[in-house]
């Protein structure tokens, strides 16, 4: 399993502030952050917009990653958009 | 020969009420003496003062921080009073620099207070960075805080970045040689809401200044700082926070190898953008003003597009159909009269007023939304009970 986990806007967006998703992977195969994001997309056309979002961030296991960073299972990958009031 | 009381006085780094002010820190044992006279050297540069710059500003008054320097361009606003702690209803009109350091003042008169009562810009920002130790962001904008990374940057100084929205907020020390602000934010973000649009929850920027004052202090004082080079995710209505390590970029325009700052000067100047243009947008605005001399005659109808809860908290008048009704409330509305709509803040009354364009009204949007015609119409009572005085 792989736990999503969602922050700010992103979380009234797509109402909802965290998943798992099944870890999907052939041997031999790698599976990315851009692919949980195509993954993610498929849900519905809030998350659609989001993760087709350039300006939406990524880290794995508390750690900045970017679209061709390789996902392990069990790893929790958070996802956040820049946030600008003050 | 033993030291008299007057002399011991001179001879010591603080006075003896500031030591007497100071006891809970220097109690401390990972704080001490040392830690409070590392405070009182420091000089400090806040970048706004607003929600985020008052809770900072308190603490960091409090704290004994030796000089403080504190730059924001704005008055205080009534809005401003649900969360900007440090104001009173005295204050409104006035300029924030100023009032923040009248009000800190009264909080330590042993520290020194600088106010400055512009924006932060290219032309003073570099001067500033230059001589202070650390500086703290609370601006509201990416176009300053941009500005802040690249003079920090340049210059090899430490500075904390924060930001908020609705219930959700972010902080980061950026230090010299570690990840910069632009190797987490690599492009200017565009469409992202501010508070003035989007809305606050009043505690956050408490919440989140405080975090931000508490990592200043502990970096000044010398102590472990968890947000160095860390990015603290925070949401208030969850309760949650997360921090997530960042890591330099080799290819960053700011601090990679590549960096050229001339470059980026044009992000400065950006402002944020929405999708229709600027053109497009004036010719559908109504002022204020405009507005009031509008209802006095019958050519216009009045369209209040906000939420059924925000309708009946206050209103004032004309009909009443939400944004996402409006397309369906096309029937009902008369084709001789210009349609003028409103909301909160001015942007779904825009959106209402395009989308009647484009069914082949004539349509107008209160600019600035109920917010400023709110305040337009206290300054024009101010005004007329000036007049009145005279």
């Amino acid at each position: 399993m792989i736990k999503v986990l969602f922050f700010a806007q992103l979380r009234e967006k797509l109402n909802c502030s965290q998943l798992e998703v099944p870890f999907t992977k052939s041997p031999g195969d790698s599976f990315t952050v851009a692919e949980l994001k195509t993954q993610l997309t498929q849900r519905g056309e809030a998350w659609q917009s989001v993760f087709t979002d350039k300006q939406v961030l990524s880290a794995v296991n508390q750690l900045m990653s970017d679209n061709e960073t390789t996902l392990s299972d069990g790893d929790e990958v958070a996802f956040f958009p820049p946030v600008t009031g003050g | 020969m033993p030291t008299s009381f007057s002399e011991a006085f001179t001879n010591s780094v603080f006075s003896s009420e500031e030591w007497l002010r100071y006891t809970r820190h220097i109690q401390l044992p990972q704080f001490g003496a040392g830690g409070q006279t590392r405070l009182k050297q420091s000089e400090v540069l806040v970048v706004g003062c607003g929600g985020l710059g008052c809770p900072v500003l308190l603490y960091l008054a409090a704290a004994g921080i030796g000089r403080l320097t504190v730059i924001d361009g704005d008055d205080v606003e009534l809005t401003n009073l649900q969360r900007q702690v440090l104001y009173t209803e005295r204050d409104l009109g006035l300029s924030k620099a100023s009032a923040a350091q009248h009000h800190l003042s009264q909080i330590n008169s042993s520290i020194e207070i600088q106010a400055i009562d512009q924006a932060f810009t290219l032309d003073n920002g570099e001067a500033l960075i230059k001589d202070h130790d650390l500086v703290i962001d609370c601006t509201d904008n990416f176009a300053t805080r941009y500005l802040i990374n690249d003079l920090c940057v340049q210059r090899a100084k430490p500075w904390i970045f924060a930001s908020v929205y609705q219930f959700s907020g972010q902080c980061a020390l950026f230090e010299p040689g570690g990840p910069c602000f632009r190797c987490l934010f690599p492009r200017m973000p565009t469409d992202i809401p501010d508070c003035n649009t989007a809305g606050v929850i009043g505690v956050l920027p408490g919440l989140v200044g405080s975090v931000q004052a508490g990592e200043a202090i502990k970096y000044l004082a010398g102590l472990a700082t968890p947000t160095s080079n860390s990015l603290l995710l925070i949401e208030a209505l969850d309760l949650e926070f997360r921090r997530i390590q960042l890591q330099r970029k080799s290819d960053c325009v700011a601090c990679g190898k590549q960096q050229s700052f001339d470059q980026l000067k044009p992000d400065y100047l950006r402002i944020s953008d929405t999708a229709l243009s600027s053109k497009t947008r004036e010719a559908m605005l109504i002022s204020p003003d405009q507005f009031n001399r509008s209802r006095d005659g019958d050519q216009h109808h009045v369209v209040d597009v906000r939420s059924v809860d925000e309708r009946q908290g206050f209103h004032i008048g004309g009909d009443h159909i939400a944004l996402p009704e409006i397309s369906e409330a096309i029937l009902h509305l008369p084709r001789d009269k210009t349609i003028i709509c409103y909301c909160q803040s001015g942007l779904r009354s825009l959106d209402a007023a395009q989308q009647l364009r484009d069914a082949g009204f004539t349509a107008l949007s209160l600019e600035g939304g109920l917010v400023q015609w709110l305040q337009h119409q206290f300054k024009k009572g101010l005004q007329g009970q000036q007049q009145d005085a005279l």
